[in-house]
């Protein structure tokens, strides 16, 4: 038992169009471990997961499950082998009981397809008592809290027998009362011999409960060791790329005149009292691991969202926005990660797209005026370079770059001061992202203020000029973008680094310490 | 009603911690239908001697066994998060090919019932799997095939007529203490459906699959097989409902189905099904489709345009559905 590890991962390849997402990965996981994960964004870290719960199929090498060679063609392949996945978005039905919920699929039976209620009660109470939950099994999942929800899929993990469970940021939505429960449930299912593969943005969780710990960078295991052999600190720089940051994108300097400023911003459950300023022709970058509040900053001040404190000020004069169209009003613009869901209108025509936003300036009693239309957006197709065979083209039909920048133009004509994007090269090929980089930064150098928040560190390191790092809700460090220390990114991202308003700067411990 | 028992059986309180469990009667999802129902039945009753007479309740009871079925087979589809719009077409053809083949001998009837059943069970297959594995709308799937059954009754009857034999007409009027037949059988098929629903591993995937398709996947659950099946009790219900038809009419008709496709769909939401959520039970569709038929007899006895019952049948479905959705806000913040 001893040599052959419960489950051995070997060799695992798995290519994208365009990206290695993971190379030559080897991953052991014993029964009675806990194991951390851990890795920046786009490491590999969810790619290796869905190989292991058997959504993805490798490439190349194998998973062997007690030196046994395995296919895990599906998920349900992956629970009869005794590997249980639980996601970040819960696998649970919320109008069906907690029992009926935990043993979907595999039911007690009394003969001829009649459940066995009976039993069905009886062991949902066993496997909720096992992860501590006392709920009723009869009680429907929607009146659950988020918590509660958690531990049932891990009981409905056990009802499968599982022998590996693997958990992706389980800790994510919650606070440090139900982590602290959580972590040493997950310490206590090792202890009854299974073992828990453990994701987790939270370094400190990671440090807490696990016994070994895997880096991986760029789809490569940096290192697998010992929890007692690595540092927090030691992980952060194992995790930190050290490719070359590519040329600035640079124009003119920023005037230093404030546009936009931001004080104070809540919205909670998303970010805290969020406070900054980006100015006249300046590319504020904001970064942060998944899940930290990031992506609802820039939807707040575009008036999608709804903060419940703080204020907007443009130019010096408060902004009320309670919708997207008070801030277009307001000329914020806004370019989400989404832009096909969110940013376009696949079907209609790139002309139409681009003149969504503006229809008010164009228009005569209802009526567009479609000469004038057709003047403007044959400037910005020019402009920006979009490469099409007619304004009346299916937007649908275009590359991802070129969607881009219609969704770019689509706000360019309405003159924005302030332009706010999320991911705005995500999915878009190399040659195509130099283009959107020039662009935005001719629109700073035309005196707009921009925010980017982007998960792709690089690209935030060439082309703004100043760089805030999110953690949990909060920014919590801010540099200039130029000569940007990365590892001192990485450790802010990981909330290593004690916030300003916080004194201490203990390491690791910033939830108050889990053990 | 009988069929009640069942599920607060089934949802007994057991330890503690259960906010859910207590008071369940009140979170009953059909409670707007029995409080309707009860409502229209009283005030009728004192507004029309004529409507309360012992003879004219057995008859609404009788009137209402067709949709009853019709929309107990709904029930299934709707909560496996689809829609059967075919159960019209089904029923239909259904009594067209009864009064077209059926014999005086015992024989041959119960040939042609097999015969139908098996046609309807045909039908749902086909429905569910065009469904599932085409990954299209059951909505528009079922259109399809509705219009298509239609068609084909209307070819061979295209006028109401035909004959079906006196015995088997017969067998309508049989009572068992003092009720009539097609009343217990409907009662019976609805406890039926009621344990298959909530105690059988069918029940639970068609409810898995209708709250979220993807999570019933994911737990391993073959949500084409679970479609299918739900389709064919769909379509089975359909054909006893045009058997039912066709003995009551002693006719076919290649137009008698056309009204239940809609009214079961209503009898199915006003009784407290919801679309999408695996939510509801059959016990709140028969009440709603017992009120549906009270509403049209009650028009005839009070001299009412008849035309007025669609009037009604559309603010009855609004009444219901917006009294579903008020307390479930109510229910929201009061968790809160």
């Amino acid at each position: 038992m001893a040599d052959v590890p419960f489950l051995l991962m070997k060799g695992i390849q798995k290519r994208f169009p365009g990206v290695l997402a993971l190379d030559s990965v080897d991953f052991v996981c014993e029964q009675g471990e806990v194991h951390g994960l851990i890795g920046e964004n786009g490491a590999g870290k969810s790619t290796l997961i869905k190989v292991l719960g058997g959504v993805l199929q490798p490439d190349a090498g194998e998973i062997l499950v007690q030196g046994a060679p395995v296919k895990v063609t599906s998920p349900s392949r992956a629970a009869s082998l005794g590997i249980s996945v639980i996601h970040q978005e819960l696998n649970l039905i919320e109008d069906l009981t907690v029992a009926q919920n935990i043993f979907l699929g595999h039911e007690p039976r009394r003969g001829m397809g009649v459940l066995d209620l009976q039993a069905m009660g009886a062991s949902a109470r066993d496997y909720l008592r096992v992860v501590g939950l006392d709920v009723d099994p009869q009680a429907k999942v929607r009146a659950l809290s988020l918590e509660q929800k958690q531990l049932v899929e891990i009981a409905k993990a056990l009802s499968f027998d599982a022998r590996i469970l693997v958990m992706d940021e389980p800790t994510a939505a919650l606070n440090a009362e139900e982590v602290k429960h959580l972590l040493k449930l997950i310490r206590d299912l090792a202890d009854r011999g299974c073992g828990v593969v453990f994701i987790s943005h939270r370094l400190e969780e990671v440090f807490a409960v696990s016994h070994r710990i895997t880096v991986l960078r760029d789809g490569k295991v940096v290192a697998t060791r010992a929890r007692d052999a690595i540092d927090p600190e030691t992980a952060v720089r194992m995790m930190t790329g050290k490719g070359q940051v590519g040329a600035r994108v640079t124009g003119i300097a920023p005037s230093g005149r404030p546009l936009l400023e931001v004080r104070g911003l809540t919205l909670p459950g998303a970010f805290y009292d969020v406070s900054f300023t980006i100015n006249e022709g300046e590319i504020v970058g904001m970064v942060g691991l998944e899940g930290q509040g990031q992506r609802e900053i820039p939807r707040a001040v575009f008036g999608d969202l709804r903060p419940t404190h703080g204020e907007v000020y443009l130019r010096g004069t408060r902004l009320h926005l309670t919708s997207p169209r008070d801030a277009i009003r307001a000329g914020i613009a806004f370019v989400p990660e989404e832009r096909k869901a969110e940013g376009l209108c696949l079907s209609l025509d790139v002309r139409q797209n681009i003149a969504l936003a503006t229809l008010d300036s164009r228009q005569m009693a209802g009526f567009v005026r479609l000469s004038r239309e057709a003047s403007l957006i044959r400037s910005l197709v020019e402009r920006l370079r979009i490469q099409l065979a007619s304004p009346f083209q299916e937007v649908r039909n275009l590359s991802g770059g070129n969607q881009q920048k219609v969704v770019m133009a689509k706000w360019l004509c309405s003159r924005p001061a302030v332009l706010l994007f999320s991911e705005p090269t995500r999915g878009i090929d190399v040659g195509a992202k130099e283009e959107i980089y020039r662009l935005i930064r001719r629109q700073a150098d035309e005196g707009s203020g921009v925010l980017i928040v982007s998960s792709d560190l690089m690209e935030v390191l060439r082309l703004c000029d100043r760089i805030l790092v999110v953690h949990d809700g909060r920014i919590v460090k801010e540099m200039p973008a130029e000569g940007a220390d990365r590892e001192a990114i990485m450790t802010a991202q990981w909330g290593l680094e004690a916030a300003p308003t916080q004194g201490s700067s203990t390491p690791g411990l910033c939830h108050g310490g889990i053990t | 009603m009988t069929t009640r028992g069942l599920t607060t059986s089934a949802g007994r309180t057991e330890g503690r911690a259960a906010p859910v469990a207590r008071f369940r009667w009140r979170r009953d999802p059909s409670l707007p239908i029995y409080i309707m129902t009860l409502v229209v039945v009283v005030v009728a009753s004192a507004c029309s001697p004529t409507f309360r007479r012992p003879y004219n309740l057995s008859n609404v009871a009788v009137q209402t066994v067709a949709l009853g079925l019709a929309s107990l087979g709904q029930t299934f589809a709707i909560l496996a998060g689809d829609v059967d719009l075919c159960v019209g077409g089904v029923i239909s053809l259904t009594t067209v090919i009864s009064a077209t083949l059926m014999g005086d001998d015992v024989l041959t009837i119960l040939c042609v019932v097999a015969l139908c059943l098996v046609l309807g069970a045909a039908m749902g297959a086909i429905n569910g799997l065009l469904a599932s594995r085409l990954r299209m709308d059951a909505m528009v799937i079922t259109f399809a095939t509705n219009s298509v059954l239609m068609g084909v009754a209307l070819h061979l009857m295209p006028a109401p007529g035909g004959m079906v034999p006196y015995s088997y007409m017969r067998l309508v009027d049989v009572t068992v203490l003092q009720i009539p037949t097609p009343v217990v059988l409907l009662v019976a098929f609805t406890v039926l459906s009621n344990y298959v629903l909530n105690r059988t591993v069918l029940g639970l995937h068609i409810r898995a699959v209708g709250g979220d398709r993807a999570a019933a996947f994911r737990s391993g659950i073959n949500v084409t097989t679970t479609k299918i099946w739900a389709h064919i009790v769909a379509c089975m219900f359909g054909a006893m409902a045009g058997l039912f038809l066709a003995a009551r009419m002693g006719s076919g008709d290649a137009l008698a189905g056309t009204p239940f496709s809609l009214d079961s769909m209503t009898a199915v939401i006003a009784g407290g099904t919801n679309f999408a959520s695996g939510t509801g039970d059959v016990a709140g569709t028969l009440t709603a489709a017992f009120l549906i038929t009270v509403l049209g007899n009650i028009f005839n006895h009070l001299g009412v345009s008849t035309y007025f019952q669609y009037v009604f049948k559309g603010v009855l479905l609004v009444i219901a559905v917006a009294g579903g959705a008020m307390r479930r806000k109510m229910q929201v913040r009061a968790r809160r």
